[in-house]
This record gives C-alpha cells, structure tokens and sequence, in this order.
C-alpha cells in the first residue's frame, strides 16, 4: 500500500539559503564605497595622464560612487533570492547584474550629463565607448570585490557556527534527556552492579569535560574516537540489546586533529533518529580509513520508514558549518538516505586544519 | 496495589521495580512502548500505571490518551527524563508525575496520591502541541482495540459513530470525522460530507449512475465523491 521511495542525493553547499553576502548592512556599504573611491583614485593617479586635475577626480568619484551605490541597492534587494540559489549560479546572477547595472548606469550618467551640458566628459569620446569602458573596469573589480564578500560572509558563518556550538554544548551536543536518562541509567546500576555504574560515571565525566572545555582547539582523532566510543557505551546501558555497534576504524589515522565534539553528534543521531524509535533496535555501522590523502568516517544506521526529523537536519548543518571552518572547502559531509537507512560520510583532507 | 511500569529502557523499569519494592508494591509487569502498554493493562488489569513519554511505536501521552476510552481507566504516574512542559499540558488524565532518577520520598508521595484518587473514564483528549495520534483507538466489548493509522483505508460517518475501515476489518468510534480530518490532514482526504479516504489507499475514480466513486486498495467498497469535493478530489489524485 504505501509507496517506495528510494532517495540518495549529495549533501548540499554549505549553509545553504545565506551564503550571499548582506549588502544591506550598512559596514558593508561602507566598505563598498572606500572600495569604489580607491578605484577612482588609482584611475585617477594612473601615469597617461596630462596633469592631476581635483576637477577630474571629483566628477570620477560622483560616477563611480553612483555606480556603487547603485549596485549596493539592487544586490541588497536581490539579496533573498541569490541566497535561494546554490553558490555558483547565484554568484553567475549577480555578476551579470552587476555588469548590466554599470553599463545602464553609466549610459544614463553620461547621457544625462550631456543633456544637461555641464560639460563634464570630454565630448570626443562616444557614448558607447565610456559604456565599455566602464564595462571593463566594473567585470575586474566586480570579480574581486564578490570573491571578498563571500569570503568574509563564510568566515563569519563559521564563527559564528563554532560559538553556537558552544553554546549549544549542553543542551544540544549533549541532551539534557541524555544526561537525565543516563543518571536513572546510573542510579539503577549503583544496586546491582556497582562495578558498571562506576564505569559509566567515568564515562559521562569524560564526555562533560568535552563538552563544557571551552576550547575550539583540535584535539587529536584519536582522542575523539575514544569520547565516541564512551557515548556508545553509556547509549548502551541504556537500550541494551536493542543497540548493537559494529566498529571497523583500526586504520583511521589517530593523529589527525579536528575541532573536539565534530563527530560525536553523528552518533547521537544515529541513535536518537535511528536506534531508539525502533522497538527491535538496530545496528549502527561504523567504518572509517584513509583514502589517498584523506581520511573518512561513515555511520549507517537503520531508520523507520518515513521518519525524518528536522533536528537530524540542523545537527548536520553544524557538523558542516565547522568542518568548513576547521578545513576549509576541503573537507566534506555526505548524506546517503534511503527508506529505511541513513548513512553520513565525513571527509576531511590529511594534515590540513586551518 | 497493582502497578504496571511502561519504559523502552530496561534498566529504568529495573530501578522503578527496585524503588516499588523498596515501598512494599509488587510490580504486576512492564511494557516497553505505549502499545504494549495497552495490552498489558487489558491483560493484568493494573490500578496503577508509570509511563514513560518518549518511547518507540507509541509514546506516553499517547497511550494515556486512549487508555482514558477504558470504563475504568487505571490511575497514571507519568515519568518522564526531560518533558515537563509536554506534562504541564497534558496533566488532566494523570495524578502526578515523576522525573527521573526518581527520588524514593517523591516516589511515596505520588503513591499515596494514587491511592487516595480515582481516575475517572472520559472521552479522548488532545495531544498536546498538535501532535498526531500513531494510531485510532476503538472500545470493544470492554477493552481497547488499536489500529495504526498507516493500516486504515477510510473512516465513513453513520450517525453519532465513524467507521473506521482498515486492512484487517472494520471497528467503530466515537469520535467527530472533523476533528479527524484536523488533526490527520496529511493522511486522509475528505471526499463527501461523511468520508475520509487514506491519500495511500486511492486507486481511482469510477463514474457510475452519474456519481463519481473512489476505489480502494484493500477493500472492494467504493465511496461516493460529493459533487462539492469533487474538483479537489481530482487535483488531489492528480499529484500522488
């Protein structure tokens, strides 16, 4: 009766619906308008020249700083729609705006100055020709200027994604049903099987160390495997036979460094997503090596057919978010889903955290 | 006092057992998911029952939520990890609630509570949050019949009742067909006045006599379409 969807896609680009940088700001626009005064200045200290003239100058920056004005608004007011866009197609778009704003642009300031007849341009250059010229200029410094923005705009993100992650240290990295659950877990080992409850105390000690250090600094591969493998062991106290973990990492690269908590959410999704609302539980797979000159790591785990929850999307987007941050564009997060089973592979390049 | 513990989490039903004992209460038995639950308490007739919220299959408030169908609902503690808030909107049905690792004091105190109170049998009340049911529940001679909602086919009103038609039979509740239309808008598509058909089950569209009926997968009853649902029911069909 119910239909069969088979789904396997690649994860999208980075952070996607804001990755276009806000013009609207008005630090932004600032920087837009020292960026067009340089030009004019450069332009206008360039050797060819018969004299400096300030009149010279002070007719370049009114049209330049109408064309940057003018580009400001219309990337502000495109702004929601680029960002719709993946990175390559919307940065084509708004290039090609840009370019068609400064020829439109500069027909209409030079054919309005000469209707006006201030005599401001030199009458023996034709129309067409200050267009294309114009043209010229905007298609290098457009190029440049773009490539900064989006830069600066991953940057920011990335900031900002490792202090939320911080932040969310707590209360999402680490449940607070996790912890609460995890204490019942304790408290009712401490009667039967003191032994175990110990082991398991020591365990969410490390974790907590983790989680509340405050530090964003690398902390080896190895060590981070090992948190993953103490999270497992509390998840499996609690669910028991309903959880099974099948390991095969022996020739993952220890000495790598990442970000620390980068990989332990991927196993509390696998489990929270994956084991838990299954009632006969599951296994989850986990395998990882070294390919050429990466290093990778893959979860699979069982799903119920149908369930996607949007939590699973938001850690992963974190997950992404630091990656890029950590190792630039390098470094990968893939999501393979079908029906039934999930499946994330992390990629990270060897030797090159930032 | 005959309790019944619910948890998916067998050393959380291990230390609820172990803190009953401590009380004198014998655990009649345990259940590791709300659907469970229900046949257990059809089976061991529990005065009491600790539920659990987030469970697989069905959760907590779920379960209580049918379990109130019953003519003498058993009294209900929730336990519960982290989910207060859920509790605080839903505390009708319930005397108390505890939040785990349980503490023994508070233990006691709610079994007196229990003892003290008698639940009172009522009609379904809401999930809160406009949360969906995982399953319709109908009363049957006495006890509860549940049946997951991916297994129902249509759901046709005849009077104060609504049939539910579904893979394994036909069972009657009490419940309005609007209200079932809200809270499974995604599911079901209403297709006259007094029918609801699972998007999932359509097979298609038969003109007979001037009426336009839709035929099912798994059962060989047709239903009329209303000359008012038919323009939708037709973009509907269109996009599956």
């Amino acid at each position: 009766m119910s239909r069969s969807v088979s789904e396997s896609r690649k994860a999208p680009d980075p952070a996607p619906g804001r990755w276009f940088p806000n013009f609207c700001r008005t630090d932004v626009v600032f920087s837009l308008v020292v960026l067009g005064e340089l030009v004019v200045l450069i332009m206008w200290l360039a050797p060819g020249r018969d004299g400096l003239s300030l009149r010279d100058l002070a007719v370049s920056s009114l049209f330049g700083q109408w064309l940057v004005l003018l580009c400001a608004v219309a990337l502000c007011s495109l702004r929601p729609l680029l960002n719709r866009l993946p990175v390559l197609k919307g940065s084509v778009v708004a290039y090609l705006c840009i370019l068609l704003l400064v020829a439109g642009g500069t027909a209409v300031a030079v054919s309005a100055e000469r209707f006006a007849g201030f005599q401001l341009t030199s009458t023996d250059t034709s129309l067409a020709r200050y267009v294309t010229n114009s043209v010229i200029l905007a298609a290098l410094v457009a190029a440049a200027a773009l490539r900064y923005y989006y830069i600066q705009q991953q940057w920011r993100a990335g900031v900002e994604a490792s202090s939320e992650a911080q932040v969310r240290a707590l209360q999402a990295r680490i449940r607070p049903h996790f912890l609460f659950n995890s204490m019942n877990t304790i408290a009712s080992l401490i009667r039967t099987r003191p032994k175990v409850a110990e082991e398991a105390v020591l365990n969410l000690s490390d974790l907590f160390r983790a989680a509340l250090s405050r530090s964003e600094e690398s902390a080896s591969l190895a060590a981070e495997l090992t948190l993953c493998r103490r999270y497992m062991e509390i998840e499996q106290l609690r669910l028991g036979d309903r959880l099974a973990v099948n390991w095969d990492i022996d020739t993952l690269p220890g000495r790598e460094t990442l970000p620390p908590l980068l990989l332990q959410p991927l196993f509390e999704n696998a489990i929270y997503h994956g084991i838990q609302p299954r009632t006969e539980g599951g296994t989850v797979e986990v395998t990882g090596g070294r390919d050429g000159q990466r290093w990778w790591i893959t979860l699979r785990n069982p799903m119920i057919a149908g369930a996607r929850k949007p939590g699973n999307q938001i850690a992963l987007n974190n997950i992404r978010q630091r990656l890029t941050h950590h190792f630039g564009e390098g470094a990968t997060l893939a999501v393979q889903e079908t029906v039934d089973q999930f499946q994330v592979t992390v990629s990270v390049p060897l030797g090159v955290a930032l | 006092m005959n309790v019944l513990i619910v948890d998916d989490e067998p050393l959380a039903q291990e230390r609820l057992a172990q803190l009953l004992g401590d009380e004198g209460v014998a655990v009649a038995g345990t259940a590791a998911n709300g659907r469970e639950a229900i046949d257990q308490v059809a089976r061991l007739k529990p005065d009491l029952v600790f539920m659990d919220i987030r469970m697989p299959v069905m959760d907590g408030l779920e379960a209580a939520q049918h379990l109130r169908l019953l003519e003498t609902p058993p009294r209900l503690i929730f336990c519960t990890a982290y989910d207060q808030h859920a509790l605080e909107a839903f505390d009708a049905s319930a005397i108390d609630y505890l939040v785990k690792p349980v503490r023994a004091d508070r233990l006691r105190e709610a079994l007196s509570k229990a003892e003290r109170f008698t639940a009172e049998g009522g009609t379904a009340q809401p999930l809160p949050d406009s949360e969906q049911r995982s399953h319709l529940c109908a009363r049957v001679r006495g006890n509860l019949e549940l049946i997951p909602l991916e297994d129902v086919i249509c759901l046709h009103a005849e009077h104060k009742y609504v049939t539910v038609i579904y893979s394994d039979g036909e069972v009657l509740i009490e419940e309005p067909l609007k209200a079932l239309e809200e809270e499974f808008a995604d599911r079901f598509l209403r297709i006259h006045r007094n029918a609801l058909v699972a998007l999932n089950a359509i097979a298609g569209l038969d003109r007979e006599d001037g009426q336009v009926l839709v035929k099912l997968h798994g059962t060989d009853r047709r239903l009329e379409v209303s000359r008012r649902n038919l323009p939708t029911v037709r973009k509907v069909i269109k996009g599956l």
